[in-house]
């Protein structure tokens, strides 16, 4: 099965939390629609050979979060209503993403115009406005590659 | 248990071509006879022999290859952890495939022997000629050695370690122990027997310490093969070194004996004077063998001695009693003698080699009235020696069947007794004297009788014949003179026996046993009855022995006939 | 869940390149269970030659330790002392508490052992080797063993020696798994084989973590799939242990931090950003034509800042490494000093020497 994303080991994030974001990524962008079911531990450590402890921890913190859910001997489920990350929240998390982009534009050597032309781009390749509820966030899409090196990284 | 019994199932059924290899080694004497073409009455015995030689190899090189490949072949190519990884104990994974080694050599033999212990009907072949039975089960015991021996030697040269080196030392060793102690016992002439006992104990123990060594090498080295072989090596060394030293301490129990180690004495000659005597008997102990000592029974002083080649001892003793002289065999295994002397008037004195050789057995050894010459007859040769110096002084070999007695009459001169066989009359007795360092003897006189029952008088010059009853005529004793030949005296009595023996006194004891009784009357060197002298009389049917005399005593051996057995007296005479 | 038990339990960080010896030990005793697999002070010698040198460690109950070293530097030997088959020349090795000399026969049975080279009896089939492995486990899982044979397209009757490298692995792994081990003991399990049987293998393995919990101890060469899996990382270089941590923890505090050319001029900023370079406990630099890359050992957020700030233009950039740069980083010794096994006490590897990074 495909999980649908693929681990970095390079990546400086925990494989958990790269787990666990891509999930948040996948449910928020409608890709794994409410009431979907996830893959269990298992299945998703088998898929992409991790051990399934790794896998158990992004999962439990996907559940204290809100966004899985679990219906006992049915398996993990997305949560029917998934978070919403409050107005301080995301700014603060497109701050952080902001940064990075412009890190990397600098590394480039990218104009700040060129950059934003760059970013408008992106928008519009993603249509206008997600799909699902606006009380789905959006950030990027699911297999656009993280940058590897050249930006500030944040605390895991 | 159940680990070793799922080893040993397992190791079996991985060598089941082993088995199906005997089986067709077994048919393999049927085709024997076809081959060479043996008349068909020969063909079951033939059939039979080749069956058990080739079973006996087949099994024996089975038992070798299993040896060395059940536990080495593993360790050498790093698959033993396979099963030390397992659940499985150390004692189970060594029992399990050294008996399953075992198991296939004894199947494997069993197998090539099948076909034609069913075709003999088990008896025949059992009882065949050329292989006793008890060889093989002899052969079945040995198998588990083999096994274990090719396993100690497969680990000694798969692992590549420096314990090899070791192994071969201390094999040296221990060989050269083994070898030490077997050539001090055949020194000390002791017979190896029983040698079936000896050869299963020498096997039993050899299984023993390979039995050890494997153990401590699987269960202390595991999959260390490093470490296994120098378990294995001290092991072995050890134990083969203990053995040998406690055969050693054995052996040496055996030979470093004393008189109060016989347990019976059988062999008794005093020398003059009697001083000093030579006895000998069995020795205490399992091995089937006798030892000779001289000993001075007033003092209680002993000196061990060895026998001649032959295997009964032979001892001279000079008539002064001051010198004996007797051969031993020259060296273990030799089938010639050296002849050694004693002083035995010397205080820690010890046998002297002489240097003066004789064949094994030699027909007599004389020594001269004061120990300075031996005469020594071979057959038909006399040789004269210097008993100081070993040099030869004179020597000379008779023609014809002859039989050579040899007696000093002094210290350079030798009587020669020549007992001639002729078809004719039966023979006759030559009288020579040799002198040493003379060219031959001299012949001095022809004596026509044969050389029955003789004595010799002390001084050599007289010599008794005793000649027995044959058919109707009576047993006589004839006196002759050596020097002239001439018969000085015939003693005979109608319907009687007599005989006449020399006292060492010089004077002749003569025994006349008649139906009425026996009697013993002593008369002078020349056979004359002596004045005063008195007559003795015993029983009908006593034979009489005259031992000793002194002046007024006369020591003599009855013989009392009795319903079953004879018995023995001795009595002194006044 | 265990994972963040050990993270919580680790010592606090140093900044050399110190283990946290017998943390993970230390933890579970605390706890008051043997942990599954405990070495204590281990040393083994051969002659004048030191293996292993008083290496201490520990793997917590269903957890996950991977061993990596370079090619002798003494993972060999502390494995056969593992299973028991080798007598360490000093120090001890528990399984479950015991020492696994004395009693490796009872402990074998809750051991499940895949060796570095394939050590099956050539002759046997796989068939028959579950014969022979079924009498000596209490809960043999033979369907499961037929299942797996199955699944790896293993032709159960084939004597083992008649087998590819891929399959002899299979079954041994199989063979291990059928006895309902709670222990695995894997010695450069995949060696030799090609990444689909590579990864049908970790698959496996990661089947039976999530569905046992059992725990497993391995060596291992594939840097990549121990990153995935791995939860503590020892690391070995000349018997010595450098590193015994959790891997988040050390990808966490080995990082590559980049100090491009145009930073460097300036002398009045190289002493300040000397000592916050030092702070961070650089391991390797080396010298490229935009600049400097410089390993460092003791990363953290505040402490990078620093050098940052005490960098011309604050354009340092910090990166992460794979287990693979990690790992290079500690053992790479230059070829010229390369002795793993017979050098006494490596010296943590890769250590900066003196100098300020800017002097090339």
């Amino acid at each position: 099965m495909d999980a649908g994303f693929r681990i970095d080991p390079s990546d400086a994030r925990p494989i958990w939390r790269q787990i666990e974001e891509n999930v948040r990524q996948l449910v928020a962008s409608g890709i794994l629609p409410p009431a979907t079911v996830v893959p269990s531990v298992r299945d998703l450590a088998r898929s992409l050979t991790v051990n399934p402890a790794t896998v158990a921890k992004a999962y439990q913190r996907l559940t204290d979060a809100g966004v899985l859910a679990v219906r006992r001997g049915d398996g993990t489920y997305v949560a029917a209503a998934p978070p919403v990350f409050s107005a301080e929240e995301r700014v603060r998390r497109l701050d952080v993403e902001a940064r990075r982009y412009v890190n990397a534009a600098v590394t480039l050597g990218a104009t700040p115009r060129e950059s934003a032309a760059a970013l408008a781009t992106a928008w519009s390749a993603l249509g206008a406005a997600p799909a699902g509820s606006e009380a789905v966030n959006a950030t990027a899409a699911p297999d656009t590659p993280r940058p590897r090196d050249g930006g500030n990284e944040g605390e895991p | 248990m159940a680990g070793l019994i799922a080893i040993l199932r397992h190791e079996i059924a991985q060598r089941r071509q082993l088995l199906l290899a005997g089986a067709l080694v077994g048919l393999m004497p049927f085709a024997a006879p076809l081959v060479s073409g043996t008349a068909p009455a020969a063909v079951p015995e033939l059939r039979d022999t080749v069956a058990l030689f080739l079973a006996a190899a087949f099994s024996g090189l089975a038992a070798i290859v299993l040896g060395a490949t059940v536990l080495g072949a593993d360790l050498a190519e790093g698959r033993l952890g396979f099963f030390f990884s397992r659940p499985l104990a150390g004692w189970a994974i060594w029992g399990g495939k050294l008996g399953a080694a075992m198991a296939c050599a004894w199947a494997a033999g069993g197998l090539a022997l099948l076909p034609a212990l069913l075709a003999a009907g088990g008896g025949r072949l059992l009882h065949n000629p050329m292989v006793p039975a008890v060889w093989l089960g002899a052969w079945a015991l040995a198998l588990p050695v083999v096994v274990l021996a090719g396993h100690a030697g497969g680990i000694m040269l798969r692992t590549r370690s420096g314990w090899l080196i070791f192994d071969l030392v201390a094999a040296a060793t221990v060989a050269g122990l083994v070898w030490t102690t077997l050539r001090r016992l055949l020194y000390w002439q002791v017979r190896l027997v029983p040698a079936a006992p000896l050869a299963l104990g020498v096997g039993a123990a050899a299984g023993m310490a390979l039995l050890a060594a494997s153990a401590a090498q699987v269960l202390g080295g595991r999959t260390d093969s490093a470490r296994g072989h120098r378990l294995l090596s001290l092991t072995l060394a050890g134990a083969g070194l203990a053995l040998a030293l406690a055969l050693a301490g054995a052996a040496q129990r055996q030979i470093a004996i004393s008189p109060q180690d016989l347990v019976a004495w059988t062999w008794l000659q005093a020398a003059p004077g009697e001083g000093w005597v030579m006895t000998g008997g069995r020795v205490r102990g399992p091995l089937l063998y006798s030892a000779w000592f001289f000993v001075q029974p007033a003092s209680g002083r002993w000196l061990r001695v060895r026998r001649a080649a032959v295997g009964y001892p032979q001892v001279a003793f000079s008539a002064d009693g001051r010198t004996a002289v007797w051969p031993e065999q020259e060296a273990p295994q030799s089938s010639r003698d050296e002849l050694l002397r004693l002083d035995l008037d010397r205080a820690g004195a010890a046998p002297v080699r002489t240097a003066i050789q004789s064949a094994t057995p030699n027909s007599g050894i004389a020594v001269s009235p004061h120990g300075t010459r031996v005469a020594v007859v071979e057959k038909q040769r006399v040789s004269i020696f210097d008993l100081a110096g070993g040099r030869l002084l004179a020597a000379h070999s008779f023609d014809g069947a002859v039989e050579v007695t040899a007696e000093f009459t002094g210290e350079d001169s030798v009587r020669l007794l020549v007992n001639r066989f002729e078809a004719a009359s039966g023979g006759a007795i030559d009288v020579y004297d040799f002198d040493a360092g003379a060219r031959q003897p001299v012949k001095r006189s022809s004596i026509p009788a044969i050389y029955y029952q003789p004595s010799l008088s002390p001084r050599t010059d007289r010599l008794v014949v005793n000649r027995p009853a044959i058919g109707a005529s009576v047993a006589v004793a004839k006196v002759f003179d050596l020097t002239t030949g001439r018969r000085l005296a015939e003693l005979g009595e109608p319907g009687a026996e007599v005989e006449a023996r020399y006292l060492p006194d010089g004077r002749l004891a003569e025994t006349v046993r008649a139906k009425t009784g026996t009697q013993l009357m002593l008369l002078d060197g020349d056979g004359r009855p002596q004045a005063g002298s008195p007559r003795y009389r015993f029983p009908a049917g006593t034979r009489v022995l005259p031992l000793q005399a002194s002046p007024d005593h006369l020591l003599v051996r009855e013989v009392l006939p009795a319903a079953s057995r004879d018995r023995e007296r001795r009595s002194y005479l006044g | 869940m265990t994972t963040t038990g050990a993270l919580a339990a680790a010592a606090a960080p140093s900044h050399l390149l110190s283990p946290t010896v017998g943390a993970a030990a230390a933890a579970a005793a605390a706890s008051g269970a043997a942990p599954p697999l405990a070495v204590e002070a281990m040393t083994v010698r051969y002659g004048r030659t030191t293996a292993v040198d008083r290496v201490s460690l520990a793997l917590a109950e269903g957890g996950v330790y991977a061993l990596l070293g370079r090619n002798g530097a003494g993972k060999s030997s502390l494995v056969r002392c593992l299973l028991g088959q080798q007598r360490a020349t000093a120090g001890f090795a528990r399984i479950f508490g015991r020492d696994v000399w004395r009693h490796r026969a009872a402990l074998m049975a809750e051991v499940g052992v895949v060796p570095e080279q394939p050590d099956a009896p050539p002759g046997a089939s796989a068939r028959r080797l579950a014969r022979l492995c079924r009498r000596l486990y209490r809960g043999w899982d033979d369907d499961g063993f037929e299942q797996r044979l199955r699944r790896f397209a293993v032709p159960p009757e084939l004597p083992f020696g008649r087998l590819s490298k891929g399959q002899q692995r299979h079954v041994t792994l199989a063979l291990a798994l059928a006895g309902g081990p709670r222990l695995l003991i894997l010695d450069d399990p995949t060696l030799g084989l090609d990444a689909v049987a590579r990864r049908a293998f970790f698959e496996e393995i990661v089947g039976e973590l999530a569905d046992r919990g059992i725990s497993i101890f391995l060596t291992s060469h594939e840097l990549p799939a121990v990153e995935r899996i791995a939860e503590r990382v020892g690391i070995l270089d000349g018997g010595r242990l450098l590193v015994d941590e959790d891997l988040e923890r050390l990808k966490h505090r080995l990082r590559r931090i980049r100090l491009p050319r145009a930073a460097a001029a300036g002398s009045a900023t190289g002493e300040a950003a000397d000592a916050a370079l030092e702070a961070l406990a650089p391991l390797r630099r080396e010298t490229r034509d935009w600049g400097v890359e410089v390993v460092v050992g003791a990363y953290d957020d505040r402490r990078f800042e620093r050098l940052r700030a005490a960098v011309a233009g604050g354009a340092a950039t910090v990166s992460s490494l794979t287990l693979e740069e990690i790992f290079t980083a500690l053992v790479g010794h230059d070829p010229a000093a390369a002795a793993p096994a017979d050098a006494p006490a490596a010296a943590p590897a890769g250590r900066a020497t003196g100098g300020s990074p800017w002097q090339v």
